[in-house]
């Protein structure tokens, strides 16, 4: 089998096409990877920036009313993580701040893609891009013609003559194929762990991610491979086998993304924004189980605080009704969004699961997710930092209401909290999910890979002792 | 010859099933495109009555209220949610601004699943920092429509290569070639027109099966016959490129595998390669601000806003004075105020959201050069023009819906410093919004575009050919 493997490396390394295409190739990631660091630097230093401004801006507002200050509001900021310069994922259409503001939970707002040209819907050179579209028709170009060449040079015949067991012949070829790219892709993934490694005020970088998304590409590669050789093999001509590989490539990265795009879009379409903002305007106005509503509530909660507290007016109470109301009512705000929110999550996660489940039909939507997923650009980061944003926000609130509640009078709507105190609301901070979390949340998508590990693997054992 | 030519070939493609090949796939994929098409229109559709039921619900409960307030009935609730005031219309009850599909919006999803296409610009608030974007799964946004703009970008050409790649070195590798160049027509010749027959045929194919399916899924379009026409023409200009392309190649190369290696190459280049570059390229050179920043600074304009509010007032009445009725100044200070300090946020963010369509405007700049390099730039843009979806058609109509915000300002502003009471009368005589397409597609220029590039290409690389008559060089 070494036999095999060093003929067919021999041959490669002749090859001039193979110099090109790994020449052309390494030019896009080098420019890739120079266009990404710039990008997240200047976007890292403007994130940095931008949370030490909003921050002074928010301790520096001097003595104010609590409420008002609820309703100036303040910004939660998405942290540059370190991998997205490798993979942009969705980051680019999810925007990166939320306003925190009193009484309504707000959308990350202004997404780049919406001050970019539509250009930016052809994709963006990352290297993430050159990674999971372009090295695997460098596999297809090394291997297509794998077998085909010896059927149309008639050595085929010569090789079984000499005894080569099919098996090791494919192992050989298969290895063969493999090991370039396999090479090539821990060359890259090396000099980026060494260029992120050296970047400054890089945000949770960590190389068990690195070697994660290392193995996720070299296990795509291996796929890739198998079915380039299985391809080849059942081919009757070089030009077959070529054009086949090639459908496969863009039913794996092209179609079937689009297509599991319309799926999703057709069994769980998500509400309009309008439609969306109307149910949640009902809900406050009718109650969340649609006979409470808050003013009733309102009555209530007054009438039990009264009960507790043994008095019969809320001026006897020991504290401030007015900021208790307030945050009671911020909370039954709060809870109308999160179901809202929670509805819409479900609208997400079942189309996710669509697309993740048409991963029968392509090996490269689970890489995809996979992938977003490690290097925190997902879609589903985004929901964790929007729910934390949500959590930060009701913490705000409180914080604000209690003050109202703890220090002033009731009716005294001139009360002014002071200034210092402002520097008290504890400041927001983001984790990204553990690693292993991740890897237990994307277990579908894990065994389905998997699938596409085995079944072509096996399919090709079998099929090299046919021919 | 030519006869003889067309006779042989159009049998060799029936006889060799292509022709079935093509017709079922072409079949396959614009059906499943065009009803995707139709299905995101619809959707869109859909979206829109929801809300324009939402309000019709909500003006007739309005109206109602109003024909109470008219005959001089007691209506419960505080003054400030009585229709009759002219700020709770203009805040509670705002029109809509809606941007409805065009005949052709099935064709391109463009920009489309990006953006909303309604908004309710209100009397006060932010109306020129409105958020447009629209609820979405990020994911969609990532991995796009299977549209036809989808099908005719990425994949026809693909079918085109498929179709072309060893016209001429199949003859050189069955060995027939050196029977061909004994004929009396230069092989040079020989594989031009068998070109043109398959283009023909290719594109004959494609555009029947297209004309179908607009038939079928979508008669509207064909009342608008000048843009019908533009677009057949620039799909059959875009094939062509392709064509001429993969001619070139077959003369220069000669040779199956390396003929399709290098088409495959060409197209990545064209279709994937370069746009991806070149928008990375685009904001690289001319990036966006960034948006972070523009929060501080607005944030931070707020804050001086609220210290100096009152001295703005005052500067603000002087500009005004119509306004500034003496008996109501008290109480209308709020409104004054507020108006008045909107007035200055808009004054001194407009630069700063200038310079976002500045960048934007560079970034179009570049795209449209470079569109002259990757034909598959030029088509998106055209057909998302063509479709009304393009980044200019959300532009235009977030700029139109500033205009009606304006219109709606300049109507019931007045209204409340003049107090008057919003009435049946002002109901039916509100400023309406309506959407116009102010984009032009410019469809007949990029045909030129694409059509001189076809030519330029096919004349350097293979003009020597023409005249050069010795099968020589096709040989070896």
């Amino acid at each position: 089998m070494i036999h095999v493997i060093f003929k067919e490396l021999k041959e490669l390394a002749r090859d001039g096409r193979f110099k090109i295409v790994i020449g052309i190739s390494l030019i896009l990631l080098v420019i890739a990877t120079i266009t990404g660091v710039n990008q997240y630097q200047k976007n890292n230093e403007q994130y940095i920036n931008s949370v030490a401004k909003e921050r002074s801006i928010w301790e520096t507002q001097g003595a104010k009313n609590p409420h008002s200050a609820a309703h100036y509001g303040t910004y939660a900021f998405k942290p540059q993580f370190a991998l997205s310069l490798f993979d942009y994922g969705v980051t680019k259409y999810t925007g990166n701040s939320i306003f925190l503001e009193a009484h309504s939970r707000n959308e990350a707002s202004f997404s780049e893609a919406s001050d970019q040209t539509s250009l930016a819907r052809f994709g963006t050179l990352s290297i993430n891009f050159v990674l999971i579209y372009l090295f695997p028709l460098i596999i297809i170009l090394i291997g297509y013609n794998s077998y085909t060449k010896e059927k149309e040079h008639q050595t085929f015949r010569l090789l079984k003559s000499q005894g080569v067991h099919p098996v090791k012949l494919a192992l050989g070829k298969w290895f063969a194929i493999y090991i370039p790219i396999f090479c090539l892709t821990l060359i890259v993934f090396l000099l980026l762990g060494i260029v992120l490694s050296n970047l400054e005020n890089l945000a949770f970088f960590s190389w068990n991610s690195l070697l994660i998304l290392f193995v996720l590409y070299a296990l795509y590669y291996l796929i890739v491979t198998t079915l380039t050789v299985l391809i080849s093999m059942w081919s009757k001509s070089s030009g077959m086998s070529l054009v086949s590989s090639l459908v496969i490539w863009i039913l794996f990265s092209f179609i079937s993304p689009k297509v599991a795009t319309n799926f999703a879009n057709k069994n769980n379409p998500y509400p309009s924004k309008s439609e969306f903002n109307t149910r949640i305007a009902e809900d406050k106005k009718n109650g969340l189980d649609g006979h409470n509503p808050w003013n009733k509530a309102a009555k209530k909660l007054e009438e039990e605080t009264l009960k507790e507290y043994g008095v019969d007016s809320i001026s006897q109470l020991p504290f401030n009704y007015a900021g208790y109301r307030m945050q009671k009512g911020e909370e039954h705000e709060a809870k109308i969004y999160e179901k809202h929110y929670a509805i819409l999550n479900d609208i997400a996660i079942q189309q996710n699961s669509t697309y993740k489940k048409l991963a029968f039909l392509s090996p490269f939507i689970p890489v995809r997710f996979l992938s977003m997923d490690i290097a925190n650009t997902s879609d589903n980061l985004h929901w964790k930092f929007t729910k934390a944003a949500e959590e930060y926000r009701i913490k705000k609130q409180a914080f604000l209401n209690n003050d109202i509640k703890d220090n002033s009078k009731l009716g005294d709507w001139n009360y002014k909290m002071s200034a210092q105190r402002f520097k008290e609301l504890p400041k927001f901070s983001f984790t990204p999910p553990k690693l292993s979390n991740l890897l237990t949340e994307n277990k579908e998508s894990l065994v389905f890979l998997g699938f596409w590990l085995l079944l072509p693997f096996i399919t090709m054992i079998w099929a090299s002792k046919k021919i | 010859m030519f006869k003889n030519n067309l006779k042989y070939e159009i049998k060799l493609l029936i006889r060799s099933h292509w022709l079935t090949i093509l017709l079922v796939s072409v079949l396959l994929l614009f059906t499943f495109a065009t009803f995707n098409g139709q299905k995101n229109v619809e959707k869109r559709l859909s979206d829109i009555t929801k809300v324009e039921n939402e309000l019709h619900k909500k003006d007739s409960v309005m109206v109602t209220t109003l024909k109470k307030i008219e005959k001089g009935e007691k209506i419960d609730g505080p003054y400030w949610r009585l229709p009759s005031e002219p700020m709770t219309i203009g805040y509670r009850h705002p029109r809509l601004a809606i941007m409805k599909p065009e005949t052709f919006s099935f064709l391109a999803t463009g920009q489309s699943d990006m953006y909303t296409h309604f908004k309710s610009p209100t009397v006060y608030g932010n109306n020129f920092a409105l958020d447009y974007s629209e609820m979405v799964n990020p994911v969609q946004l990532l991995f796009g429509n299977f549209d036809l703009a989808f099908v005719i970008i990425y994949i026809l050409p693909l079918l085109i290569i498929a179709f072309t790649f060893n016209v001429l070195s199949k003859e050189k590798e069955l060995g027939t070639l050196r029977l061909l160049s004994a004929q009396p027509i230069s092989t040079v010749n020989w594989v031009l027109q068998k070109m043109l027959i398959r283009y023909i045929v290719f594109t004959g194919v494609i555009l029947l099966i297209l004309l179908t399916m607009f038939a079928v899924f979508s008669k509207g379009i064909f009342s608008d016959i000048g843009t019908l026409a533009g677009l057949l023409i620039i799909i059959s200009g875009y094939i062509l490129f392709w064509f001429v392309l993969s001619c070139i190649v077959n003369i220069k190369l000669n040779n199956s595998s390396k003929n399709a290696l290098a088409l495959i190459g060409f197209w990545l280049l064209i279709v994937l390669v370069l746009p991806a570059t070149i928008n990375q390229l685009g904001s690289t050179l001319y990036p966006t601000p960034s948006r972070l920043k523009m929060i501080n600074e607005i944030r931070l304009i707020k804050k001086e806003n609220e210290e100096k509010q009152n001295e703005i007032m005052s500067e603000y009445l002087r500009n005004h004075p119509e306004l500034a009725q003496e008996s109501n100044q008290d109480k209308f200070g709020f409104w004054h105020n507020y108006f008045a300090s909107e007035k200055v946020m808009e004054e001194k963010t407009k630069p700063l959201l200038a310079q976002y369509e500045t960048q934007l405007r560079k970034q179009q700049k570049l795209v449209s050069v470079f569109q002259f390099l990757s034909p598959a730039i030029l088509m998106q843009q055209s057909l998302n023009k063509i479709a009304g979806t393009s980044e200019n058609h959300y532009n235009d109509y977030k700029k139109q819906v500033f205009e009606f915000s304006n219109e709606w300002r300049n109507y019931l502003v007045p209204m409340l410093f003049k107090q008057q009471k919003f009435t049946i009368k002002n109901y039916n005589e509100l400023p309406q919004f309506s959407y116009k397409n102010r984009v032009p597609n410019k469809i007949w220029f990029s045909i030129g575009v694409i059509l001189l590039i076809s030519c330029i290409i096919f004349f350097a690389f293979i003009g020597g050919s023409l005249r050069d008559k010795s099968v020589q060089k096709l040989l070896n």
